[in-house]
């Protein structure tokens, strides 16, 4: 029965993909995304968004990523934020974004003051050579934002 | 097939088995899954490989949440991921791994928590209990 649904959405799909009118879905609702060329003002519209034309604060997070990437399938970062995890002083939401990826949104970190410091890292897929961004939404408010740039010699299809 | 979709479903969680008290640990987790992004297609046919990542990853300290993360796409194939908790009591540490379609996975590990005088610090004191009213 799933097999012929599959059938059903590839009929559909490859009849799209040959007249040339790929389906953009950056919110990514759907199951099947179609490779898209990568959208720059789109990942400024969403860094905006989550900004929301608030003073940025210097200092507060430090992003760590390799300046040469060998494989862009899985690029180690890691990040850590200047801030005492007390009353107030805790970082709610971190924003990983980058900026030349189709989709750019890569991961959201909610965090609490039990989790006693906000120093997490992961592993990413990057397609082509891009700066990679980092955006603290602290518990009062204010946000930090950092970039790094990182050459990738061979991209990931993502 | 199966074999592949069992691989999906293989976690890790490493927590440190006892800290000392107002410690920070690193708590590290790894998923082994394919984290299909639904782009790749298939050279021959062109059918798209259907959309299938983990989606969100919640840590749990004594049942109450500490951490979340959220996931796109973007997070590479068998992710892993390293961060931190501050050691207050001792307890249990969940790790769950939702799914796109919903499915989920968990591990648990325990920690203990000593004191400077090497008194293990529990979640709740039961040195003067009376009645249960003390401990809830």
């Amino acid at each position: 029965m799933s097999g012929f649904f599959i059938a059903l959405c590839s009929k559909s799909a490859t009849a799209e993909y040959k007249a040339g009118q790929p389906f953009r879905d950056r919110f990514q609702t759907y199951r099947q995304t179609f490779r898209i060329e990568p959208d720059p003002e789109e990942a400024k519209r969403i860094v905006k968004n989550i900004i929301k034309g608030r003073e940025i604060r210097d200092n507060l997070i430090n992003l760590k990523a390799p300046d040469i990437a060998e494989n862009g399938n899985t690029v180690p970062i890691s990040f850590s934020v200047n801030c005492s995890m007390e009353n107030n002083d805790f970082p709610k939401t971190i924003h990983i974004l980058v900026l030349d990826n189709p989709f750019p949104e890569i991961a959201k970190f909610y965090f609490t003051p039990a989790s006693g410091e906000a120093d997490v890292s992961i592993r990413i897929r990057m397609r082509t050579s891009s700066n990679i961004v980092a955006i603290v939404e602290m518990a009062d408010g204010t946000v930090g934002e950092t970039r790094s740039y990182v050459d990738v010699m061979i991209g990931a299809c993502s | 097939m199966a074999n592949e979709e069992r691989k999906n479903w293989r976690r890790r969680l490493k927590v440190p088995k006892s800290a000392l008290e107002g410690e920070v640990i690193t708590i590290k987790t790894m998923a082994e899954h394919i984290m299909e992004p639904g782009v790749r297609r298939d050279p021959e046919t062109g059918v798209i490989y259907p959309k299938k990542i983990i989606d969100m990853v919640i840590c749990r300290f004594n049942g109450k949440q500490i951490y979340r993360s959220q996931w796109y796409s973007g997070v590479s194939a068998n992710p892993f991921m390293s961060f931190k908790m501050k050691a207050v009591t001792s307890g249990l540490v969940e790790v769950e791994w939702v799914d796109d379609y919903g499915q989920s996975s968990y591990k648990k590990a325990v920690l203990v928590v000593y004191d400077n005088e090497g008194k293990e610090i529990l979640p709740i004191k039961i040195d003067n209990v009376k009645s249960i009213k003390d401990i809830m």
